[in-house]
């Protein structure tokens, strides 16, 4: 929205470019450059084949394109199933987080129930609290249900621990929605489902959008819970396959360089174009918060 | 259309129980998140290892733990990392955005500028397995940095940038502005697109060089995105987790554990459950507490309908 804004009327005007200037832009571009370097390098060193990865510098360029690399994590941590596993259990606790905190805020908004600032002040504190508080407990929770190991599990766990994160950000957008509009949909008669669908939800819609790209990409790459929760290889998601790829983490040893950076590679690939895609959308929900 | 206003008081007459709709929802969360936390809790205060029925111990765990030199250190750890991971991409963040929105966006166009904005921000999309692998390639003791040291001649500056605790901690640091930098000054980008443009005019009638715009202008304006952005990435500090577990997992000895990790190692090795929840219960209750004043505070200084 603002961003959007400051691009369509160049606000400050078009100025003069000076050595300076230039000097600047280039000093930036530095500044990039070096943020970008693990991911460049690793493009580097993936593509090189085990030979030339022994001898040749880590900072030296391929001689030829290796792909064995690629190949071989694509096959050996049946990435293609890792890739369902992540898509279904992102997919479908976003879902629940978005359902629950639209209902959640449809009270806080359209409802103003009383203490509607205690179950806000309750959500941040939910979102705020550290997983590892709640992670045994779940365990535990699962293996009495049956549901240990079970990507149900999982998708039920995060999409109720974001809804915390949603009910706020959707809330405090329904607050400031003009009370009129409200209060005159009710007055003409308007039945509350479809208030709900032609009133509240279009106007709440752009909202929605953020939510579900961010808490996608969150879960997605969520670690802990898929860790704990889903303790068989064919339901695993991608961060965890990647795990294999470490000799065990933590002894700061990673095997095989060349496995390992084609793996961080093929891994990062779908977050990288998912954000790329929606990336107005994630910079709009980012700022929510704050303006 | 409606006329003549009617009291709001006919909402009465329709559906009104909205307080049902936060049945699935918000009930689920209070119900599931709140048992958790009070399970938690009273498994802190049983002894048990493996198998065995648990034996009440009272606050036995927490009197230990109060003692306890690994947890006292790994607190004071995660206020450590606050510094690069919440103040220092602040600064940095308000600088990057400054220079991106206000001096590269009007001279170089937006699409430049946004492509800074964008790229910047790559290290926050990435998933913390995957950048810590990338940066465990780097540091490693036969890692890139190593490898270059060593091919360009000055192999005697090669270190094992791990396996030391002093130099793992400056290395986690490092990291954590990577990860941080990219979201500081997404807000911030934004914050500034805000603050009404008269204001620059105005100074530049003065004759205000761009740095001192910088300060007069811009950092005052920002303050409620400082503040949110402060106090986010100060939280994420205090219960960071992902990158130390990927990439020292809190070693070399300790000396880059925190109390995430510290719980996390008590749970997963299976015979210190009661300690883990004893470690992580302390904790959700100062993140539960700061997160509360956080609210309280935001109410006050930042108006009712805000907070």
């Amino acid at each position: 929205m603002p961003l959007q804004k400051a691009a369509q009327t160049d606000r400050r005007g078009a100025k003069r470019r000076t050595i300076w200037s230039w000097l600047i832009l280039f000093f930036t571009l530095l500044t990039l450059i070096s943020w970008l370097f693990p991911f460049w390098m690793s493009v580097t060193t993936a593509l090189k084949d085990p030979v030339e990865l022994a001898s040749s510098s880590a900072t030296s360029l391929p001689h030829s394109l290796y792909w064995g690399n690629f190949t071989r994590f694509w096959s050996e941590s049946d990435f293609p199933r890792k890739l369902f596993n992540s898509i279904l259990i992102s997919g479908l606790a976003c879902l629940i987080t978005v359902v629950f905190s639209f209902l959640n805020a449809v009270a806080i908004g359209v409802g103003r129930i009383k203490r509607s600032r205690l179950v806000l002040t309750v959500c941040l504190i939910a979102f705020a609290i550290p997983q590892e508080a709640v992670v045994y407990p779940t365990y535990k929770v699962s293996k009495i249900l049956h549901i240990y190991g079970n990507p149900i599990a999982v998708i039920f766990v995060l999409g109720i621990l974001y809804s915390a994160f949603g009910t706020f950000l959707l809330g405090e957008v329904m607050k400031s929605f003009p009370r009129e509009l409200i209060d005159a949909a009710f007055v003409d008669g308007v039945r509350i489902r479809e208030m709900l669908r032609h009133v509240i939800y279009p106007l709440l819609k752009p909202t929605i959008q953020t939510l579900a790209v961010m808490v996608f990409i969150w879960n997605w790459n969520e670690y802990m819970m898929p860790l704990i929760l889903l303790p068989d290889n064919a339901t695993q998601t991608v961060p965890i396959a990647l795990a294999s790829t470490y000799s065990q983490p933590g002894f700061n040893v990673v095997p095989d360089i060349g496995w390992g950076a084609a793996g961080a590679l093929i891994s990062a690939a779908p977050t990288i174009l998912f954000f790329l895609l929606f990336q107005r959308v994630i910079a709009r929900g980012i700022t929510m918060g704050t303006d | 259309m409606l006329k003549q206003k009617r009291p709001v008081t006919t909402r009465s007459k329709h559906w009104n129980n909205y307080g049902l709709l936060l049945l699935p929802g918000f009930g689920t969360l209070v119900l599931t998140l709140g048992g958790a936390l009070f399970w938690n809790a009273n498994i802190s205060l049983n002894r048990w290892a493996g198998y065995e029925n648990p034996i009440w111990v009272g606050f036995r765990n927490y009197r230990y733990l109060a003692h306890n030199e690994e947890f006292r250190s790994a607190v004071l750890h995660a206020l450590f990392f606050i510094i690069p991971f919440a103040i220092i991409p602040t600064v940095l963040g308000a600088l990057l955005a400054a220079i991106i929105f206000e001096y590269i966006s009007p001279r170089f166009g937006e699409r430049i500028a946004s492509f800074f904005r964008v790229s910047f921000y790559l290290p926050q999309v990435v998933p913390i397995a995957i950048s810590g692998l990338l940066w465990l390639a780097i540091l490693g003791n036969d890692g890139i940095l190593n490898m270059a040291l060593r091919s360009s001649g000055h192999g005697s500056l090669a270190y094992e940038w791990l396996d030391n605790g002093r130099s793992a901690q400056l290395w986690m640091a490092v990291i954590l502005i990577w990860l941080q930098l990219g979201y500081t000054t997404m807000v911030f980008v934004a914050g500034m697109a805000r603050i009404d443009t008269r204001l620059y005019e105005a100074a530049q009638l003065d004759g205000a060089s761009w740095l001192q715009q910088f300060r007069a202008i811009t950092m005052p304006q920002l303050r409620p995105e400082m503040f949110v952005v402060l106090l986010i990435t100060s939280i994420g500090a205090l219960k960071i987790f992902a990158p130390i577990y990927w990439i020292t997992s809190g070693g070399p000895f300790g000396a880059t554990n925190v109390p995430s990790l510290y719980a996390f190692n008590a749970f997963y090795g299976g015979d210190q459950v009661p300690f883990g929840a004893t470690v992580s219960t302390v904790f959700a209750v100062i993140v539960g507490t700061l997160a509360f004043l956080v609210v309280q505070l935001q109410h006050k200084y930042f108006g009712g309908d805000e907070a």
